[in-house]
């Protein structure tokens, strides 16, 4: 579809010429992403991986810009698709009645609050970026699982947000303060103490001021199906030890002088029911920088750069269910202390640290923890993976999740069309001092063939009804209208709900629902 | 014993049974256990090119590989092996990262999916691959 | 070896639009300001100029969804083939981002669209007179200072390049000059150099670079020479790692800053005078990530389960590690009085002067903002000389300084160590004066 000359005028008057383009060569870049193949599969689409290619792509500079863009297509009717480091398919149009608005431009660090503790940023701030700045204040930041690479806004307001630090760092959704949110109709709403009239600024998400987190974004976000989001205000947290970050080498095979005061444990619990007791303990202590459990099979990888380098490593392979714990400190106190707490529960739970005996990983992996770069390892194997699972609940109930899902993902892999992890490939991960627990079933596929796409949709389509049918709670991709209408009736109706915010605040239907929820009802 | 069929470098799978096998060269345990044993086990990925010539001689491991077709190559009397086992290279992952169990494995021997011969001889090669986990 | 056909066309369906290629490795980066590697996408901003999206485009035409065009051509030769992208991918893929995208120009050079005229236009004169800046062939000599005597018999060759012999000469005058002091003997090919084809072969035109490559492996290898030497950084990666792939020699190349800095480590240069400057090093990038050799690959694909297959052994993977790093730092270290300071962006992860790959003709205002970030961020370490040790990388840095007004000199390598053995670098200037 073509955008009309008049309209593409009005767009150039808004972001300069140079930042529009509605030519086939970008337009059509813009509608490729990883894992499309997939997701057109489930939608009774040819497998590729490609979306219906926007009209235009825009580059806007400003909050001001933004509104401008988001006016003008409510005038003509052109839905609008906001997106930052534009990583995965919910960054994709639905329709090729569409504009995608490339954020790129919106990459200001607006501030960075030490004393309170948190930092204001546009888009296209890196989670790598600003975690780098912190660092010359003695802060951190939570970065998710995708990667230091993306923008920790678009993880805060538009999507899930789990992290291999959470313990530390917590969760996306939770580190939201003050927003900066165009709606769809182009008007302008600042969120918590952002929205006061006066004296307004960005230390908190709830108030003063409206408080609208839990519609902006719920638990899943609204990937741009409920506006823009060009400013957030997320919490920043101590950084966990000293910030020398010295790195001899040269890529990937890199040293790394680790800071003094962190120390790595990786455990074989044996069992799920003992992984969830000593999840639970160690959690409960408050010491770890990093909790996690992953198969043993995903534990080689957090530690290779290849497939090749996993053959090397059997000895953790055959971890049962391992768990991974990395504490760090800033002080030889602390250090010591949370040592101590480490060994009295090793010595409680009967478990034994295999780091420094069986295996010992080389420095780069601690690099990689304190950067938020573990997540990226799971495309060493097949090229190409997503998630099935995604729940956020207890540790229970995630475990539950874990164990009675594994013959599901056994038949799959027995088709020979996922990647063979024996079943039990999770990522699971504490927050709040084992509050809850989020798990999420990594599933390797080939996105070169065809089989494995279709049996990656097959295999995401069955997750979702086995999660209904076995009470397992709500994954991470329950969206767009079809996913909503298929859980909602389970979970109080929850979509009916949304469809009235939806309809509230976009009644045109103007910000691309494709991965969020549409006005129109179910039937 | 024929022994052109045998190649020195570890090819395909022979060369992943070697890196997982080359860390025994520096395990001291390996060294006490096995120093005064003279051992040859075939190891073959039915499925794949190559099967593993496994010697283990003094206290060392050395990997040769031999191409697994035609299946005559992989005779005793070529080869001179104490101990055979093939199966998938699927099969062997599973078991090697403790996936499926012996129990498991003697099933599937039942079933024709493992093939085993010298099954004593293989208990050794068992406690070889049992050093690695430590 | 180079990507074939077959792993193009399965490389082109891979890439997962992570836009780790937008970036310097994450686990390198130091600052906000300094953390992107491609300045293709700092300036101009969609995506398909980046790493990855250059891969899709690469897609885009391979699957009909896109014809060759204007459009396409521009965005896919509006980058200078830095391999940054490349870097930044590979420390977990294994795409090769730059092979793609140098695979995407042949390519459209077989569908008549490309190169970009400018770039045709001194391909020509390339193939007229035997460098691409169109001056007269008799005057590539012209730098020669008359004190500086030719050993015909030596086993040395200074391969002295069409930069550093029409444009740069200052270069070439100190290469020589340096050479003479140290007594190592040496020949130049003097009217049989031609040009080594590096800005024909990144244009995609793959053809007309074979052409050179012949000419001039024909040449060298009539003389009997043992190791060739090279002040160009384009020209050294070219001879070091291309001409490999299409045909084999038997000397050894070396740049010249190895070359210098073994004569330093074995005594045969003394420095002597203090050069009290602060001075910071631009990695060229044919001299770091890209000049790694491609190392041939005898092992198997070993299909271990569906969908997993791995290489036994491993294959070798060019992720910038072998790149010349450590030798011209040593030269700078060594020079009396003379502080070194690093810039953020270095070694494997440098940031692109901006010129390469034809960008420079066919781009020239990319080229020279590019230029600007970089000297910016030369600036902003505090140094008051920017040293480099390319002659392309030094024509571009040296406008990009003049265009923003830096307060910086700019030196080759080359010049700096000449100051430090005892030559005035206005004398240098007279020299090159008086050859032009």
């Amino acid at each position: 579809m073509v955008l009309e000359k008049e309209i593409l005028k009005e767009f150039q008057g808004i972001v300069g010429s140079e930042n529009v383009n509605d030519g086939e060569v970008i337009t059509n870049t813009y509608s490729y992403n990883w894992c499309m193949e997939y997701v057109n599969y489930m939608e009774g689409k040819e497998p590729i991986p490609f979306s219906p290619i926007p009209k235009a792509v825009l580059l806007p500079s400003s909050t001001e810009e933004v509104q401008e863009v988001v006016k003008l297509c409510n005038k003509y009717r052109i839905q609008f698709k906001a997106q930052s480091t534009g990583l995965g398919p919910w960054n994709q149009p639905s329709t090729e009645n569409s504009i995608i608005l490339d954020l790129r431009r919106m990459d200001k660090i607006i501030k960075i609050d030490n004393k309170n503790l948190y930092a204001v940023v546009e888009p296209y701030v890196s989670g790598a970026q600003l975690q780098v700045e912190a660092m010359k204040y003695d802060l951190t930041v939570h970065m998710p699982g995708a990667g230091p690479q993306v923008s920790p806004l678009a993880s805060a307001t538009s999507m899930n947000g789990p992290g291999f630090t959470s313990p530390h760092t917590g969760h996306s959704a939770r580190n939201v303060l003050g927003v900066e949110w165009i709606l769809p109709d182009g008007e302008v709403l600042r969120l918590g103490s952002a929205g006061l009239k006066n004296n307004s600024d960005w230390y908190n998400g709830d108030g003063p001021g409206p408080s609208l987190r839990g519609i902006m974004r719920g638990w899943a976000g609204a990937k741009s199906g409920i506006g823009v989001f060009t400013k957030v205000a997320i919490k920043l947290f101590p950084y966990p030890c000293n910030t020398e970050f010295k790195l001899q080498g040269y890529s990937p095979n890199y040293n790394f002088d680790i800071p003094d005061f962190m120390r790595l444990y990786v455990m074989d619990c044996g069992s799920y029911k003992y992984l969830k007791k000593a999840m639970l303990r160690i959690e409960e202590e408050e010491i770890s920088f990093m909790c996690s459990h992953l198969s043993g099979y995903g534990l080689t990888a957090i530690f290779s750069y290849s497939i090749e380098s996993m053959m090397d490593k059997m000895a953790i392979a055959s971890l049962k269910t391992p768990l991974v714990v990395l504490i760090a400190a800033r002080t030889k106190h602390e250090f010591n202390y949370k040592q101590k707490v480490m060994e009295m529960l090793l010595d409680e739970l009967k478990l034994h640290n295999i780091i420094g005996t069986k295996y010992t990983p080389n420095s780069i992996f601690y690099a990689e923890a304190l950067r938020s770069n573990l997540g990226l390892h799971g495309f060493i194997v097949t090229g190409g993976f997503q998630s099935a699972k995604g729940q956020c609940d207890t540790v229970k109930t995630c475990l539950r999740t874990t164990k009675k899902s594994i013959p599901l993902k056994k038949k799959y892999i027995k088709k020979g069309v996922i990647g063979n992890d024996f079943g039990e490939g999770v990522w699971m991960t504490s927050y709040e001092s084992g509050h809850y627990f989020h798990v999420e079933s990594i599933t390797l596929f080939d996105q070169t063939d065809e089989e494995s796409v279709k049996g990656m949709g097959e295999f995401m389509e069955d997750n979702y009804q086995f999660d209904l049918v076995k009470h397992l709670g709500a994954p991470f991709f329950v969206e767009g209208d079809r996913m909503h209408n298929m859980f909602g009736p389970y979970m109080m109706n929850y979509h009916k709900w949304l469809r009235k915010i939806k309809k509230a605040f976009d009644p045109n239907e103007i910000a691309d629902s494709g991965f969020y929820i549409s006005a129109k009802s179910e039937n | 014993m024929e022994t052109n069929i045998i190649e020195k470098k570890a090819r395909g799978f022979a060369g992943l049974i070697e890196n997982v096998v080359d860390p025994l060269n520096k395990n001291p345990k390996f060294k006490e256990q096995f120093k005064n044993k003279k051992r040859k086990f075939l190891i073959n990925a039915s499925n794949l090119t190559y099967a593993a010539l496994i010697t283990i001689d003094n206290g060392k491991v050395i990997i040769e590989s031999v191409k697994n077709k035609p299946q005559s190559n992989l005779k005793k009397k070529i080869l001179g092996w104490d101990g055979y086992i093939s199966m998938s290279s699927q099969i062997f992952l599973a078991f090697a990262m403790d996936k499926i169990s012996l129990i498991n494995i003697g099933i599937k021997w039942l079933t024709r999916k493992v093939k085993i011969k010298g099954l004593t001889k293989m208990v050794t090669l068992l406690k070889v691959f049992n050093l690695l986990k430590d | 070896m180079r990507v074939d056909e077959l792993e193009y066309q399965k490389m082109i369906q891979r890439c997962l639009r992570c836009s780790i290629c937008k970036w310097i490795p994450q686990v390198q980066i130091k600052s906000q300001k300094y953390a992107t590697a491609c300045p293709s996408i700092d300036i101009y901003n969609y995506h398909p100029y980046s790493g990855g999206g250059r891969i899709i485009l690469a897609l885009l035409l391979e699957t009909g969804r896109i014809e060759p065009s204007e459009e396409l051509r521009e965005i896919v030769y509006k980058c200078t083939e830095c391999g940054s992208c490349a870097v930044s991918c590979k420390f977990l893929n294994t795409l090769e981002p730059l092979e793609i995208i140098m695979k995407l120009r042949e390519k459209l050079v077989e569908l008549g669209c490309g190169p970009m005229p400018k770039q045709q236009e001194y391909i020509e004169a390339a193939n007229k007179v035997n460098n691409p800046y169109n001056e007269p062939h008799e005057k590539r000599l012209a730098w020669l200072p008359k004190d500086i005597q030719l050993d015909p018999d030596a086993k040395v060759l200074y391969f002295v390049g069409c930069t550093s012999s029409y444009r740069r000469q200052e270069m070439a005058i100190a290469a020589a000059h340096i050479l003479k002091a140290a007594g190592i003997p040496f020949n130049i090919l003097q009217d049989e150099e031609f040009c080594c084809g590096s800005p024909i072969l990144r244009t995609g035109d793959v053809k007309t670079f074979k052409k050179f490559l012949n000419k001039n492996l024909d040449v060298i290898e009539s003389k009997g020479i043992d190791t060739v030497i090279f002040s160009c950084a384009g020209c050294y990666d070219t001879f070091k790692v291309d001409y490999p792939l299409y045909r084999e020699y038997n000397f050894r190349v070396l740049h010249t800053v190895e070359f210098f800095d073994e004569l330093l480590e074995t005594g045969k240069l003394k420095l002597i005078k203090e050069i009290p400057i602060t001075v910071t090093y631009h990695d060229p990038c044919h001299l770091g990530r890209n000049a790694e050799r491609y190392d041939d690959w005898d092992g198997d694909i070993v299909d271990l389960m569906p969908l997993v297959s791995i290489n036994i052994p491993p294959k070798p993977k060019r992720t910038g590690s072998n790149g010349i790093y450590e030798p011209p730092r040593n030269i700078l270290k060594k020079i009396p009085g003379l502080k070194f300071v690093e810039m953020e962006r270095i070694k494997e992860y440098a940031y692109c002067c901006g010129a390469g790959a034809g960008v420079k003709s066919a781009f020239p205002e990319f080229a020279l903002q590019t230029a600007k970030i970089r000297i910016e961020e030369a600036e902003d370490t505090g140094a008051d000389t920017l040293v480099s040790a390319c002659p392309f990388c030094s024509t571009n840095l040296q406008d990009g300084i003049k265009e923003s007004g830096a307060n910086l000199k700019y030196y080759d390598i080359s010049e700096l160590l000449l100051m430090s053995l005892g030559l005035e670098p206005e004398k240098l200037k007279e020299i090159t004066e008086e050859a032009g």
